[in-house]
Protein backbone atom coordinates (compact mmCIF):
# COMPACT_ATOMS: atom_id res chain seq x y z
CA UNK A 1 0.00 0.00 0.00
CA UNK A 2 1.10 3.25 -0.84
CA UNK A 3 0.52 5.27 2.39
CA UNK A 4 1.60 2.14 3.79
CA UNK A 5 5.60 2.88 2.19
CA UNK A 6 5.43 6.47 2.80
CA UNK A 7 5.08 6.17 6.17
CA UNK A 8 8.34 4.23 6.55
CA UNK A 9 10.20 6.82 4.81
CA UNK A 10 8.90 9.76 5.28
CA UNK A 11 10.57 12.31 8.12
CA UNK A 12 8.39 14.67 9.82
CA UNK A 13 9.38 17.84 7.68
CA UNK A 14 8.54 16.07 4.75
CA UNK A 15 5.53 15.07 6.17
CA UNK A 16 4.60 18.22 7.00
CA UNK A 17 5.35 19.87 3.54
CA UNK A 18 3.01 16.99 1.62
CA UNK A 19 0.66 17.68 4.27
CA UNK A 20 0.60 21.32 3.35
CA UNK A 21 0.48 20.88 -0.21
CA UNK A 22 -2.73 19.09 -0.02
CA UNK A 23 -1.80 15.50 0.08
CA UNK A 24 -4.83 13.13 1.88
CA UNK A 25 -2.06 10.02 1.81
CA UNK A 26 0.42 12.14 4.12
CA UNK A 27 -2.05 13.45 5.99
CA UNK A 28 -3.53 9.48 6.56
CA UNK A 29 0.46 8.53 7.61
CA UNK A 30 0.11 11.26 9.84
CA UNK A 31 -2.67 9.51 11.37
CA UNK A 32 -1.66 6.19 11.13
CA UNK A 33 2.10 7.14 12.70
CA UNK A 34 0.44 8.76 16.03
CA UNK A 35 -3.10 7.63 16.48
CA UNK A 36 -2.13 3.83 18.59
CA UNK A 37 0.24 6.43 20.81
CA UNK A 38 -2.21 9.08 21.23
CA UNK A 39 -5.03 6.85 21.67
CA UNK A 40 -3.80 4.77 24.83
CA UNK A 41 -2.22 8.58 26.02
CA UNK A 42 -6.28 9.39 25.80
CA UNK A 43 -7.25 5.97 27.38
CA UNK A 44 -5.13 5.86 30.50
CA UNK A 45 -6.19 9.84 31.28
CA UNK A 46 -9.96 9.42 30.42
CA UNK A 47 -10.44 5.84 31.32
CA UNK A 48 -12.77 4.42 28.65
CA UNK A 49 -12.88 3.56 25.08
CA UNK A 50 -15.23 6.46 23.69
CA UNK A 51 -14.11 9.18 25.49
CA UNK A 52 -10.48 8.33 24.10
CA UNK A 53 -11.88 8.22 20.67
CA UNK A 54 -13.34 11.08 20.55
CA UNK A 55 -9.87 12.92 22.05
CA UNK A 56 -8.17 11.54 18.59
CA UNK A 57 -10.42 12.31 16.76
CA UNK A 58 -10.20 16.04 18.06
CA UNK A 59 -6.69 16.07 18.44
CA UNK A 60 -5.70 15.28 14.43
CA UNK A 61 -9.05 17.43 13.61
CA UNK A 62 -7.68 20.09 15.56
CA UNK A 63 -4.17 19.16 13.84
CA UNK A 64 -5.39 19.70 10.33
CA UNK A 65 -7.25 22.83 11.37
CA UNK A 66 -3.78 24.60 12.60
CA UNK A 67 -1.24 22.98 10.69
CA UNK A 68 -0.49 26.21 8.83
CA UNK A 69 0.43 27.53 12.17
CA UNK A 70 2.70 25.08 13.50
CA UNK A 71 5.85 26.29 13.64
CA UNK A 72 8.14 24.33 11.98
CA UNK A 73 11.24 24.58 13.71
CA UNK A 74 9.08 22.42 16.70
CA UNK A 75 8.30 18.85 17.07
CA UNK A 76 5.15 17.88 15.54
CA UNK A 77 5.09 14.79 17.52
CA UNK A 78 5.35 16.75 20.71
CA UNK A 79 2.89 19.04 19.16
CA UNK A 80 0.35 16.33 18.86
CA UNK A 81 0.80 15.11 21.97
CA UNK A 82 0.16 18.39 23.86
CA UNK A 83 -2.80 18.59 21.75
CA UNK A 84 -4.24 15.46 22.91
CA UNK A 85 -3.38 15.63 26.14
CA UNK A 86 -5.12 19.25 27.21
CA UNK A 87 -8.30 17.47 25.11
CA UNK A 88 -8.00 14.41 27.33
CA UNK A 89 -7.89 16.93 30.06
CA UNK A 90 -9.95 19.15 29.57
CA UNK A 91 -12.28 16.40 28.59
CA UNK A 92 -11.72 14.55 31.58
CA UNK A 93 -12.58 18.17 33.72
CA UNK A 94 -16.15 17.87 32.27
CA UNK A 95 -17.08 14.56 32.83
CA UNK A 96 -15.32 13.75 35.83
CA UNK A 97 -15.82 9.53 35.18
CA UNK A 98 -17.80 7.44 37.44
CA UNK A 99 -15.88 4.68 37.35
CA UNK A 100 -15.14 2.59 40.17
CA UNK A 101 -12.93 -0.90 40.76
CA UNK A 102 -12.33 -3.04 43.15
CA UNK A 103 -9.73 -5.29 43.54
CA UNK A 104 -11.87 -6.96 46.04
CA UNK A 105 -14.54 -8.39 43.29
CA UNK A 106 -14.15 -11.83 43.79
CA UNK A 107 -11.34 -13.92 44.55
CA UNK A 108 -8.24 -12.20 42.78
CA UNK A 109 -5.61 -14.67 41.69
CA UNK A 110 -2.75 -12.75 43.74
CA UNK A 111 -5.31 -13.44 46.63
CA UNK A 112 -5.78 -17.39 45.61
CA UNK A 113 -2.20 -18.04 45.11
CA UNK A 114 -1.04 -16.05 48.12
CA UNK A 115 -2.95 -18.24 50.53
CA UNK A 116 -1.03 -21.25 48.83
CA UNK A 117 2.40 -20.78 48.36
CA UNK A 118 4.74 -17.65 47.21
CA UNK A 119 2.98 -16.06 43.85
CA UNK A 120 4.78 -16.88 40.80
CA UNK A 121 5.17 -13.48 38.83
CA UNK A 122 5.67 -15.46 35.95
CA UNK A 123 2.58 -16.77 36.09
CA UNK A 124 0.20 -15.42 33.66
CA UNK A 125 -2.65 -15.15 36.14
CA UNK A 126 -0.52 -13.76 39.26
CA UNK A 127 0.91 -11.82 35.99
CA UNK A 128 -2.87 -10.20 34.99
CA UNK A 129 -3.69 -9.48 38.89
CA UNK A 130 0.11 -7.11 39.06
CA UNK A 131 -1.51 -5.58 36.03
CA UNK A 132 -4.71 -4.72 37.90
CA UNK A 133 -3.13 -3.76 40.57
CA UNK A 134 -0.71 -1.85 39.17
CA UNK A 135 -3.08 -0.08 36.95
CA UNK A 136 -5.34 1.16 39.84
CA UNK A 137 -2.05 2.38 41.34
CA UNK A 138 -1.35 4.90 38.75
CA UNK A 139 -5.16 5.52 38.27
CA UNK A 140 -5.47 6.95 41.57
CA UNK A 141 -2.40 9.16 41.33
CA UNK A 142 -2.91 12.82 41.29
CA UNK A 143 -3.61 13.99 37.95
CA UNK A 144 -0.31 15.62 37.28
CA UNK A 145 1.74 12.49 38.22
CA UNK A 146 -0.75 10.26 36.21
CA UNK A 147 0.01 12.64 32.99
CA UNK A 148 3.43 12.50 33.43
CA UNK A 149 4.01 8.38 34.00
CA UNK A 150 1.32 7.39 31.52
CA UNK A 151 3.59 9.74 28.67
CA UNK A 152 6.82 8.57 29.60
CA UNK A 153 6.01 5.30 29.32
CA UNK A 154 3.85 5.29 26.77
CA UNK A 155 5.56 7.40 24.04
CA UNK A 156 9.00 6.84 25.81
CA UNK A 157 9.98 10.69 25.16
CA UNK A 158 12.86 12.41 26.73
CA UNK A 159 12.99 14.69 29.49
CA UNK A 160 13.49 17.38 26.98
CA UNK A 161 10.34 16.31 25.01
CA UNK A 162 8.20 15.83 28.05
CA UNK A 163 8.72 19.26 29.23
CA UNK A 164 7.50 20.27 25.64
CA UNK A 165 4.51 18.40 25.64
CA UNK A 166 3.77 19.82 29.18
CA UNK A 167 5.28 22.99 29.13
CA UNK A 168 7.91 22.33 32.05
CA UNK A 169 11.47 22.70 33.12
CA UNK A 170 13.41 19.77 32.55
CA UNK A 171 14.50 19.33 36.13
CA UNK A 172 10.69 19.82 37.29
CA UNK A 173 10.06 17.10 34.49
CA UNK A 174 12.42 14.72 36.34
CA UNK A 175 11.63 15.03 39.77
CA UNK A 176 7.92 14.91 39.11
CA UNK A 177 8.38 11.84 37.32
CA UNK A 178 10.40 10.59 40.15
CA UNK A 179 7.64 11.58 42.96
CA UNK A 180 4.77 9.72 40.85
CA UNK A 181 6.78 6.49 40.96
CA UNK A 182 7.91 6.77 44.66
CA UNK A 183 4.01 7.35 45.20
CA UNK A 184 2.72 4.50 43.34
CA UNK A 185 5.28 2.60 44.73
CA UNK A 186 4.27 3.27 48.69
CA UNK A 187 0.65 2.59 47.41
CA UNK A 188 1.17 -0.74 45.94
CA UNK A 189 3.48 -1.36 49.02
CA UNK A 190 0.74 -0.36 51.24
CA UNK A 191 -1.89 -2.36 49.45
CA UNK A 192 0.06 -5.24 49.22
CA UNK A 193 0.47 -4.99 53.26
CA UNK A 194 -2.97 -4.43 53.68
CA UNK A 195 -4.03 -7.70 51.57
CA UNK A 196 -1.48 -9.48 54.30
CA UNK A 197 0.44 -10.21 51.17
CA UNK A 198 4.45 -9.68 51.89
CA UNK A 199 6.12 -7.47 48.61
CA UNK A 200 8.74 -9.57 49.24
CA UNK A 201 6.96 -12.47 47.96
CA UNK A 202 6.58 -10.55 44.80
CA UNK A 203 10.41 -10.12 43.93
CA UNK A 204 10.38 -6.53 43.93
CA UNK A 205 12.28 -5.65 46.89
CA UNK B 1 18.31 -0.58 54.19
CA UNK B 2 16.25 2.11 53.01
CA UNK B 3 18.02 3.19 49.81
CA UNK B 4 19.40 6.94 50.06
CA UNK B 5 16.82 9.42 47.68
CA UNK B 6 19.55 10.33 45.62
CA UNK B 7 20.47 7.05 44.74
CA UNK B 8 16.58 6.59 43.78
CA UNK B 9 16.71 9.49 42.18
CA UNK B 10 19.89 7.66 40.21
CA UNK B 11 17.51 4.90 38.95
CA UNK B 12 15.06 7.39 38.16
CA UNK B 13 16.98 8.80 35.26
CA UNK B 14 18.75 5.16 34.62
CA UNK B 15 15.47 4.07 33.71
CA UNK B 16 13.95 7.05 31.73
CA UNK B 17 17.91 6.31 29.67
CA UNK B 18 19.17 10.27 30.63
CA UNK B 19 22.10 9.42 32.95
CA UNK B 20 25.00 11.71 32.51
CA UNK B 21 28.24 10.53 32.48
CA UNK B 22 29.11 10.82 36.04
CA UNK B 23 25.86 9.36 36.81
CA UNK B 24 26.82 6.34 35.32
CA UNK B 25 30.01 5.88 37.33
CA UNK B 26 28.51 6.50 40.64
CA UNK B 27 25.89 3.77 40.07
CA UNK B 28 28.43 1.88 38.85
CA UNK B 29 29.94 2.45 42.15
CA UNK B 30 26.96 1.11 44.32
CA UNK B 31 26.29 -2.21 43.59
CA UNK B 32 24.13 -3.71 46.12
CA UNK B 33 21.15 -6.55 46.99
CA UNK B 34 19.16 -3.60 47.89
CA UNK B 35 20.18 -1.54 45.00
CA UNK B 36 19.44 -4.28 42.77
CA UNK B 37 16.28 -5.58 44.03
CA UNK B 38 14.55 -1.30 44.05
CA UNK B 39 16.15 -1.33 40.57
CA UNK B 40 14.20 -4.48 39.70
CA UNK B 41 11.19 -3.39 40.94
CA UNK B 42 11.23 0.14 39.37
CA UNK B 43 11.86 -1.89 35.94
CA UNK B 44 8.84 -4.37 36.66
CA UNK B 45 6.65 -1.42 37.37
CA UNK B 46 7.95 0.63 34.33
CA UNK B 47 7.34 -2.88 32.01
CA UNK B 48 3.82 -3.49 33.44
CA UNK B 49 2.31 0.18 32.48
CA UNK B 50 3.98 -0.60 29.53
CA UNK B 51 2.64 -3.67 28.63
CA UNK B 52 -0.92 -2.62 29.91
CA UNK B 53 -1.41 -0.37 26.86
CA UNK B 54 -5.25 -0.29 25.43
CA UNK B 55 -5.29 -1.51 21.79
CA UNK B 56 -7.01 1.18 19.44
CA UNK B 57 -10.00 0.77 18.34
CA UNK B 58 -10.05 -1.20 14.90
CA UNK B 59 -11.51 1.08 12.18
CA UNK B 60 -10.19 4.73 13.96
CA UNK B 61 -7.73 5.79 10.75
CA UNK B 62 -11.28 5.71 8.53
CA UNK B 63 -13.49 7.52 11.36
CA UNK B 64 -10.94 10.35 12.04
CA UNK B 65 -10.32 10.86 7.87
CA UNK B 66 -13.76 11.13 7.63
CA UNK B 67 -14.41 13.08 10.34
CA UNK B 68 -11.91 15.13 8.91
CA UNK B 69 -13.39 15.05 5.24
CA UNK B 70 -16.71 16.17 6.59
CA UNK B 71 -15.05 19.02 9.20
CA UNK B 72 -18.61 17.85 11.07
CA UNK B 73 -18.91 17.02 14.66
CA UNK B 74 -18.68 13.54 15.17
CA UNK B 75 -22.25 11.73 16.03
CA UNK B 76 -20.61 9.88 19.22
CA UNK B 77 -23.19 10.11 21.79
CA UNK B 78 -22.70 9.68 25.18
CA UNK B 79 -24.57 6.30 26.36
CA UNK B 80 -23.82 6.42 29.71
CA UNK B 81 -26.36 7.33 32.85
CA UNK B 82 -26.10 10.88 33.24
CA UNK B 83 -24.05 11.28 30.70
CA UNK B 84 -23.28 14.72 27.96
CA UNK B 85 -22.90 14.56 24.15
CA UNK B 86 -19.25 16.01 24.35
CA UNK B 87 -19.87 17.11 20.78
CA UNK B 88 -22.50 19.41 21.77
CA UNK B 89 -19.47 21.98 21.97
CA UNK B 90 -18.33 21.99 18.57
CA UNK B 91 -22.23 21.99 17.50
CA UNK B 92 -22.98 25.01 19.59
CA UNK B 93 -19.68 26.67 18.15
CA UNK B 94 -20.54 26.04 14.63
CA UNK B 95 -24.32 26.96 15.07
CA UNK B 96 -22.88 30.13 16.83
CA UNK B 97 -20.58 30.46 13.62
CA UNK B 98 -23.38 30.53 11.10
CA UNK B 99 -25.78 32.65 13.10
CA UNK B 100 -22.35 35.42 13.10
CA UNK B 101 -22.19 34.85 9.77
CA UNK B 102 -25.77 35.46 8.75
CA UNK B 103 -25.37 38.47 11.38
CA UNK B 104 -22.62 39.94 9.16
CA UNK B 105 -24.18 39.79 5.85
CA UNK B 106 -27.10 40.94 7.44
CA UNK B 107 -25.39 44.06 8.56
CA UNK B 108 -23.10 44.91 6.06
CA UNK B 109 -26.31 45.18 3.54
CA UNK B 110 -27.96 47.22 6.12
CA UNK B 111 -24.65 49.50 6.47
CA UNK B 112 -24.73 49.69 2.44
CA UNK B 113 -28.03 50.73 2.11
CA UNK B 114 -27.28 53.60 5.16
CA UNK B 115 -24.39 55.23 3.48
CA UNK B 116 -24.87 58.46 2.86
CA UNK B 117 -24.83 58.57 -1.26
CA UNK B 118 -21.10 60.43 -1.24
CA UNK B 119 -19.92 57.45 0.56
CA UNK B 120 -21.25 55.14 -1.73
CA UNK B 121 -20.02 56.45 -4.45
CA UNK B 122 -16.59 56.77 -2.55
CA UNK B 123 -16.56 53.34 -1.36
CA UNK B 124 -14.91 51.79 -4.41
CA UNK B 125 -12.03 54.06 -4.04
CA UNK B 126 -11.46 53.93 -0.17
CA UNK B 127 -11.96 49.45 -1.17
CA UNK B 128 -8.83 50.12 -3.38
CA UNK B 129 -6.86 52.00 -0.96
CA UNK B 130 -7.54 49.66 1.82
CA UNK B 131 -4.54 47.85 3.52
CA UNK B 132 -4.56 44.88 4.54
CA UNK B 133 -4.45 44.41 8.77
CA UNK B 134 -1.28 43.79 9.13
CA UNK B 135 0.12 46.44 6.80
CA UNK B 136 -1.78 48.85 8.90
CA UNK B 137 -0.67 47.50 12.15
CA UNK B 138 2.92 47.60 11.15
CA UNK B 139 2.16 51.12 10.06
CA UNK B 140 1.14 51.93 13.63
CA UNK B 141 3.86 50.22 15.21
CA UNK B 142 6.17 52.05 13.43
CA UNK B 143 4.83 55.39 14.15
CA UNK B 144 3.19 56.12 10.82
CA UNK B 145 0.57 58.48 11.58
CA UNK B 146 -1.01 59.65 8.44
CA UNK B 147 -1.97 56.09 8.20
CA UNK B 148 -5.10 57.00 11.63
CA UNK B 149 -5.82 60.52 9.42
CA UNK B 150 -6.29 57.41 6.04
CA UNK B 151 -8.45 55.36 8.05
CA UNK B 152 -10.62 57.99 9.45
CA UNK B 153 -12.87 58.45 6.41
CA UNK B 154 -13.60 54.63 6.69
CA UNK B 155 -14.35 54.67 10.83
CA UNK B 156 -16.82 57.72 9.84
CA UNK B 157 -18.96 55.19 8.12
CA UNK B 158 -18.97 52.22 10.44
CA UNK B 159 -22.10 52.29 12.38
CA UNK B 160 -21.18 51.31 16.04
CA UNK B 161 -18.11 53.78 16.24
CA UNK B 162 -18.57 57.31 17.15
CA UNK B 163 -17.67 59.89 14.34
CA UNK B 164 -14.15 60.79 14.42
CA UNK B 165 -13.84 64.91 15.25
CA UNK B 166 -12.89 66.90 12.74
CA UNK B 167 -9.48 68.83 12.65
CA UNK B 168 -6.59 67.95 14.86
Amino acid sequence: MATAMLNSVMDEAELLRSILEGSEDAFRVLVERYQDRLYALAHRVLGNRLDAEEVVQETFLRAFRNLVHFQAGSSLYTWLYRIALNAAVDLSKRQRRRRHVSLDDGEAPLKRTIAGKSPDPSDAPVREEIAHLVREGVDQLPDAYRQILILREYSEMSYEQLGEVLRLPKGTVESRLFRARMKLKDWLVQRLADQGMDPDAMGWS
Amino acid sequence: MSIPKKVLRLLNRELDTELSLDDRRELSRLKSPELESERRLWRTLSKTIRDDRPSTPIGLTERILNRIASHAPSDRVDDTPGGEDSSGGVRWLMRSAAVAAALLVLNSLFYVAELPKEAQAERPRLKSQWRPEEAFLEGLKEGELPILREARPHLRYLRFFTPVPDGD
